[in-house]
């Protein structure tokens, strides 16, 4: 045999392979008629090949146990592997999700990525993530994972399978965005949230969601993008809905925390409307590249076209979409953005911007536009910070001198030396670059252990710091302990009704209430309170604290009326213990206006509101950003108390203070603008709704990218804007330039779209009525089939049309027309107002068939139900003439 | 025990292009991997399987612990792991040979040495696929070492495309005829 030979045998072997097998006898026989030796060589080579199938090949069978993780069954099998549930026997006995790679996917070097990342990983400490525990290989040599085990269903089939409203959909989505966001901080990306990466298991009947993998598609690959998808294709297919255009890129784009944006995005829409944003059956039609592109240029439908479109309000579309922008500038900047605006929307809010036609109808109801409060997350932040404050602070003023200086001494040689890169370079000690905080505490809370047998209070004070110090860095679990192991200390050396043992108490109250067992939280809190007025007094400072923290317990449990009772009893304590204008005193009073807003008393809420500027304003100046702060709450009162005039006025003053400190093209101040454009539109102001939204138009351009649907929803009201100063032509010039704008962006079946079309028609009505008819008969069923009837638009629409039909005489037409609408069913707290005035049209419909009776009962049902709303002008002028229909009706029905 | 700073001074001499570093990389590496096969060859029962890529793994982690951006080279790493592999295998198994059969001395046939599922030739050993693989190295050297890379080392066809600098489809496809070649060769009928 000589190497030609061999690879002559080779060469045909190959050949060969890549055919049919019933063709290859042929084929061999052509390519070497006269060698007969070669052909049997290699014919034989070919039959031994289907017989060698697995020999000398690395195996992929599954073992029974691998180290102290024994193999239970498969809990499932992922396109990356096979998951198995194991029980782990050493250290401690439990159950893990054991995942075991599948070979092929660069499997050597898995493990030496994971373990780059592992100091990171092992820093992640929420309550909504599965921890990984550990990695390794199996003895094929395959990388396996351990992780926490969670006994649960993906996001989306719990949500199916327990019928969740949009609500209670969105309030599991917001912790799942707050463990990204935790990971985030410590420097982690997922980059493969995906529904089976979200599980959500029931614990004393709450539902947790838990993040799993957190650290595998890194470890998996690195560059998990574009053209190393192509060979991964098939096993990641599953995943290709979820994954960030930048990821779908060829060539090896940089990730950064933008990406698990997109992908909470994508979770976030799928959660909504049941459907992945870009379809599985249309995915599996096409070939993997095709579907990369598809990533990066498709722009997903808007969710309230989706099959739940009835049910979902258009504020929410935002929400997905602006995590889903291709370009990721353009997306939320954090996790954290998103979840506001989801905090925000739940609190019955804008997102952003209200619908263009808010603003633009003024003949119709005034609706909701401003944007909230910022509690919520902010007030989460400054109670931690408060906290973190109050517990050094304590430690300085209460301690004996002596505790106070055997706590330093400690604190400084055993975490801030560790930290001290001459300390860590001493000889037996190698240094450690990676040194995190964490690190820091956790040794140090090993080096307290036995070191201050004789003095239970210095202990307690250290770990107490140390507590403290997790809790800044959000690792709660450990702080607990550390907190739990201070308490017990004091309880025997100063009893448990001591200042410092309630304090310690408190800490511990706090840490469960931020893990999420708020029913725990408010348990606590309540004995707390108790023992805090029994053993410290009513006025005290730490009793004031024990209350105000009892009424968060309440109000994270939605009891808002012993929430405001305490709060009110807080602000009295506090006004008399620490006066007026203290920040605490102010802070308290800021969170009983919060309360009362969402608990439905406004006027009580206007009142302290108003206290809370005058205190802000005399501490701590205007311009100050809890001023601010202050300032922009009370326009949010004004409207929904319904003082236009009040809301304008504070309105203008917070934008006078924006526009000097932050300029025009700045988020804040664009918003500000907006808002009062359209409390100006409603009450009448028309020129100067104009000159703003037009300043506004000017600074978003220079925000958002030309064409965005956002800056058309903006020209829609500005051409609402121009029709009421009467511009009718510039008006109509605008809207047909937002929805040839719209319908290149969003289609035109999306209800933007169609809402413009209306809007549109009626503006052209007068000169051509033909197109205008045609208009509104498309935008009423392209509303009817995507927003529903029960849609604000969709009344409006109806009744435009009914009115073009009964203007021809067409009753049943226009009749059937406006029932869908009249019998829809309507939210709790919706504008009744659109179907009031469709069941006004309909009476007048009824009214000229002369069926005297149904019209006198149907109008009486509208004069009655308008009569109980706050109208605008315009909307009064149209309530008189239903009136006299009325009267006209029943005149017809009771002849005198 | 070889100290990790000279693997990583070595390697690192190894990548800038000093052909001699590769030599005084061996023994070390070669101390080490053999002492993780020792040590499994005497813990494990007799009979049970040696897994020759979770020596690999093994060693592999422990360079990487001792110097975290080694993995960089991997490749190399691998490589070298592989080659010696084969002559830890092959020295044990000419070990067991020298030994008195039958006498519960460790024997390493070639259904020990890896976990596959082997069809055919069960009696054949270790010895006589070195000797296959010394005859294949001449014919055709890439498709030797690319059974050395899969057989010995355990890897994925993409680590050893990776390893050896080519396509995934070519080792596929060497990996194909290799396998048909030696089943052919260490069969008892040939």
């Amino acid at each position: 045999m000589t190497p030609e030979r061999y690879n002559r045998i080779n060469e045909l072997f190959d050949a060969a392979l890549d055919l049919p097998a019933p063709e290859r006898p042929s084929f061999l026989a052509d390519a070497c008629p006269d060698n007969p030796s070669l052909l049997e060589q290699v014919s034989q080579l070919l039959a031994t090949h289907e017989r060698a199938a697995n020999f000398l090949a690395p195996s992929d069978a599954t073992p029974t146990a691998i180290g102290p993780y024994k193999i239970q069954r498969v809990l499932g099998e992922g396109g990356m592997g096979t998951v198995y549930l194991a029980t782990q026997s050493e250290p401690i006995r439990r159950d893990v999700a054991l995942k075991i790679i599948k070979p092929g996917m660069g499997s050597k070097a898995v493990i030496a990525r994971f373990d780059s990342e592992r100091r990171a990983l092992a820093l992640m400490d929420h309550p909504n993530i599965a921890q990984v525990l550990d990695a390794g290989a199996t003895p094929q040599g395959l990388p396996f994972f351990v992780m926490e085990f969670v006994d649960g269903l993906p996001l989306t089939t719990y949500a199916e399978r327990n019928h969740l409203t949009t609500r209670q959909r969105i309030e599991l989505f917001i912790p799942v965005c707050q463990a990204i966001h935790h990971a985030h901080q410590k420097g982690i990306i997922h980059r493969d949230i995906k529904p089976s990466n979200v599980l959500v298991k029931t614990v004393e009947g709450h539902p947790i969601p838990k993040v799993i993998d957190f650290g595998l598609a890194k470890a998996l690959d690195p560059d998990l993008t574009g053209q190393s998808l192509l060979t991964h294709a098939g096993i990641i297919l599953g995943t290709l809905q979820y994954m960030s255009p930048e990821q779908a890129a060829p060539g090896h784009a940089d990730i950064d925390i933008r990406a698990d944006v997109y992908s909470l995005g994508a979770l976030l829409y799928e959660l909504l409307t049941g459907t992945p944003p870009l379809d599985t059956g249309e995915l599996a039609r096409e070939n993997v590249q095709s579907l990369l592109e598809r990533i990066r240029d498709h722009e997903p439908i808007a969710p309230s076209l989706r099959n739940r479109a009835s049910a979902l309000d258009r504020e929410l579309d935002w929400i997905p979409l602006k995590a889903l922008e291709k370009e990721r500038t353009r997306r939320y900047e954090s996790v954290n953005g998103m979840v506001r605006d989801l905090e925000r929307y739940l609190a019955g809010e804008a997102v952003e911007a209200a619908p263009p036609s808010n603003a633009y109808r003024v003949r119709k109801f005034v609706r909701r536009h401003r944007l909230p409060f910022a509690f919520g997350a902010a007030a989460l932040v400054v109670l931690i910070a408060a906290v973190i404050v109050s517990v050094s602070q304590a430690i300085r003023a209460r301690q004996a001198e002596q505790v106070a200086s055997a706590v330093n001494d400690f604190l400084r040689t055993s975490v801030l030396a560790q930290a001290d890169p001459r300390n860590q370079a001493r000889p037996n000690v190698s240094p450690d670059p990676n040194l995190t905080v964490r690190t820091a505490l956790d040794r140090a809370a090993k080096n307290v252990e036995g070191k201050f047998p004789n003095q239970p209070l210095v202990e307690a004070a250290i770990r107490e710091t140390i507590a403290d110090a997790y809790y800044g860095v959000a690792v709660f679990a450990p702080a607990q302990q550390q907190v739990e192991r201070a308490i017990a200390l004091r309880k025997i050396s100063q009893g448990e009704n001591h200042r410092d043992t309630l304090k310690s108490r408190r800490l511990r109250a706090s840490l469960i209430s931020i893990q999420g067992q708020y029913a725990e939280a408010e348990k606590l809190y309540t004995q707390l309170l108790a023992a805090h007025r029994q053993h410290l007094g009513p006025n005290d400072p730490d009793t004031i604290l024990a209350m105000t923290s009892l009424a968060q317990a309440h109000r994270l449990m939605a009891k808002l009326d012993p929430s405001v009772a305490l709060l009110r009893e807080a602000l009295a304590a506090a006004t008399r213990a620490l006066g007026p204008d203290h920040p605490d005193t102010l802070e308290i009073m800021s969170s009983l206006a919060s309360v009362s807003v969402e608990r439905g008393s406004p006027a009580d809420a206007e009142q302290l509101g108003l206290n809370v500027v005058e205190g802000r304003r005399r501490t701590l100046g205007e311009e100050h950003p809890d001023t601010l702060r202050a300032m922009t709450s009370m326009g949010f009162i004004y409207n929904r108390i319904r003082r236009f005039k009040e809301e304008e006025e504070w309105d203008r003053r917070v934008l006078a203070i924006q526009r000097r400190v932050n300029g025009v093209a700045h988020p804040d101040t664009l918003i500000t603008m907006y808002n009062l454009a359209a409390v100006l539109s409603n009450r009448g102001e028309h020129k100067e709704a104009l000159a703003l939204l037009l300043e506004n138009r000017a600074a978003r351009d220079k925000v958002y990218p030309p064409g965005h649907p956002r800056t058309m929803r903006l020209l829609v009201h500005l051409a609402g804007a121009y029709g009421n100063v009467g511009q009718p032509a510039k008006e109509v010039e605008l809207l047909e330039e937002a929805l040839a704008g719209q319908i290149k962006a969003l289609g035109p079946s999306h209800s933007d779209s169609l809402s413009t079309m209306y809007l549109l028609a009626g503006a052209i009505r007068a000169k051509n009525p033909a197109r205008a008819e045609s208009l509104t008969r498309d935008a009423y069923k392209g509303l009817l089939t995507t927003s529903g009837p029960a849609s604000v638009e969709t009344a409006d629409a109806a009744v435009d049309y009914a009115d073009s039909l009964l203007a021809r005489r067409q009753y049943a037409e226009a009749e059937q027309v406006l029932r869908p609408v009249i019998d829809a069913k309507q939210s709790k707290d919706a504008d009744l107002g659109p179907r009031l005035f469709a069941v006004a049209k309909l009476g007048e419909v009824l009214l000229a068939q002369r069926r005297w009776n149904e019209a006198a009962t149907t109008l009486t049902e509208a004069v009655d139900g308008l009569s109980k709303q706050n109208l605008l002008p315009s909307e009064r002028e149209e309530l008189e003439t239903i009136t006299k229909r009325l009267a006209q009706a029943r005149l017809q029905t009771n002849p005198r | 025990m070889p100290v990790p700073s000279d693997i990583t001074r070595i390697l690192t001499a190894w990548r800038q292009g000093d052909p001699e570093a590769l030599s005084s990389l061996t023994p070390l590496v070669y101390g080490e991997l053999h002492a993780l096969a020792q040590n499994y060859l005497s813990r494990e029962r007799p009979g049970h399987i040696l897994q020759p890529s979770a020596l690999v793994n093994e060693a592999f982690l422990r360079l990487i612990e001792w110097q975290p951006d080694k993995w960089q080279d991997r490749a190399h790493f691998f490589g070298v792991s592989a080659t010696l592999m084969r002559r830890i295998l092959v020295q044990s198994a000419r070990e067991a040979q020298t030994a008195k059969r039958g006498n519960g001395a460790l024997r390493v046939s070639l259904s020990e040495a890896a976990q596959f599922a082997v069809t055919q030739p069960t009696d054949t050993d270790v010895l006589a696929l070195d000797a296959a693989l010394d005859a294949l190295e001449k014919l055709n050297p890439r498709q030797a070492r690319i059974i050395e890379l899969r057989f010995f080392a355990g890897l994925s066809l993409e680590d050893t495309a990776e390893v050896i600098d080519a396509s995934v489809s070519t080792v596929r496809r060497d990996f194909r005829m290799a396998q048909a070649w030696l089943f052919q060769q260490l069969s008892p009928a040939s």
